[in-house]
């Protein structure tokens, strides 16, 4: 599950990337931090890559998944051990939705 | 696909047909989406018409439309919020039950197909999302509070979503129509709720199909990409 995971949680980063004026913005690399001080990309391209992922379940594996969930929306998204931290913790993060 | 690829809800009947029918002419392949058996719809699938059967209510009925509409189609131009629930009910007569089901299919389930719209959309940097609103909006009766809210909020949710996607190339308009003709509008209302909207009325008498067209014809032009988060009354005093 952890590579269905990192699969579409990368096509989702590509796409992600594609909509960035910038050029690109997010690496593959696990431990690149999305949010916070020292993260790559702001809240609403955050939006976009995890309605993306979503989408990509749905389109690729047939799961429908809801990532921003009751419990997620009550989390803490600038702490250090929240599960969008990280590409490595969001896919765990997916990972776990899709089992 | 080289057409322009659209999306009708409500297509099955009224004006759903008349705008599903006027976008093929202009050129649009066109998806049309109700919640009946397509078997009963007064429009047949084509070479430009493809119909699907869906409860916009359900939100898991609405990502797998689009879940198809990405991997058959790769994109989308247009989405049209056309189906709506006419209510005239005085509020100390409705119900909890009834007053949410109105809110459900003219407010909830606009922002459903208007969110996964703009998912599509926002990939391509380009799309337009037009809602069907009602003067009712405007004209404040007896018996159109429920309607009538949640056709204002219908509004109102496509200027939050304008502000939310500004400068990624999508519009969100609202057209808001009277009467239109050939579409029933006009007999689910008392023949004195009607004399009432129609003496508050700048334009009193009923719209034809084209006129409202011609009003989406507008809002879906290349030009304009700058007009957005606006309301264009057909006849409405605002």
């Amino acid at each position: 599950m952890d590579s269905l995971a990192a699969q579409i949680v990368s096509k989702a980063i590509i796409d992600v990337n594609q909509q960035s004026d910038d050029g690109p913005r997010i690496t593959d690399d696990q431990g690149t931090r999305l949010l916070g001080d020292d993260g790559v990309i702001d809240s609403l391209a955050f939006a976009f890559l995890i309605v993306t992922i979503e989408q990509y379940a749905l389109d690729d594996l047939n799961k429908e998944i809801v990532i921003f969930d009751d419990e997620v929306m009550e989390m803490d998204f600038e702490a250090d051990n929240n599960p969008f931290a990280t590409v490595g913790s969001l896919i765990t993060f997916v990972s776990n939705k899709l089992r | 696909m080289n057409s322009k690829i659209a999306l009708v809800t409500g297509a099955s009947r009224g004006l759903g047909i008349n705008l599903a029918e006027s976008l093929i002419d202009d050129g649009y392949f066109v998806i049309g989406v109700a919640r009946s058996p397509i078997e009963s719809w007064s429009i047949h699938p084509s070479d430009s018409f493809h119909a699907y059967q869906c409860d916009i209510n359900d939100e898991s009925q609405v990502k797998h439309l689009f879940s198809f509409i990405r991997k058959e189609y790769q994109r989308l131009d247009l989405l049209i919020n056309n189906a709506g629930l006419f209510s005239a009910e005085l509020l100390q007569g409705t119900t909890a039950t009834r007053f949410e089901k109105v809110l459900n299919t003219n407010l909830i389930s606009v922002m459903s197909m208007t969110r996964e719209a703009a998912k599509i959309m926002r990939k391509a940097n380009s799309g337009r999302i037009i809602t069907i609103s009602s003067v009712a909006t405007a004209i404040r009766i007896p018996g159109n509070a429920n309607y009538g809210l949640s056709k204002r909020a219908a509004e109102e949710l496509m200027l939050d979503f304008a502000i939310e996607f500004r400068e990624v190339g999508i519009t969100f308009n609202s057209v808001r129509v009277s009467f239109v003709e050939e579409t029933g509008m006009a007999e689910t209302l008392s023949s004195d709720a009607r004399r009432k909207y129609e003496s508050k009325l700048l334009i009193s008498r009923p719209l034809q199909p084209k006129e409202v067209f011609h009003a989406i014809q507008f809002f879906a032009s290349e030009l304009a990409g700058s007009i957005t988060g606006q309301v264009l009354a057909l006849g409405s005093p605002e």
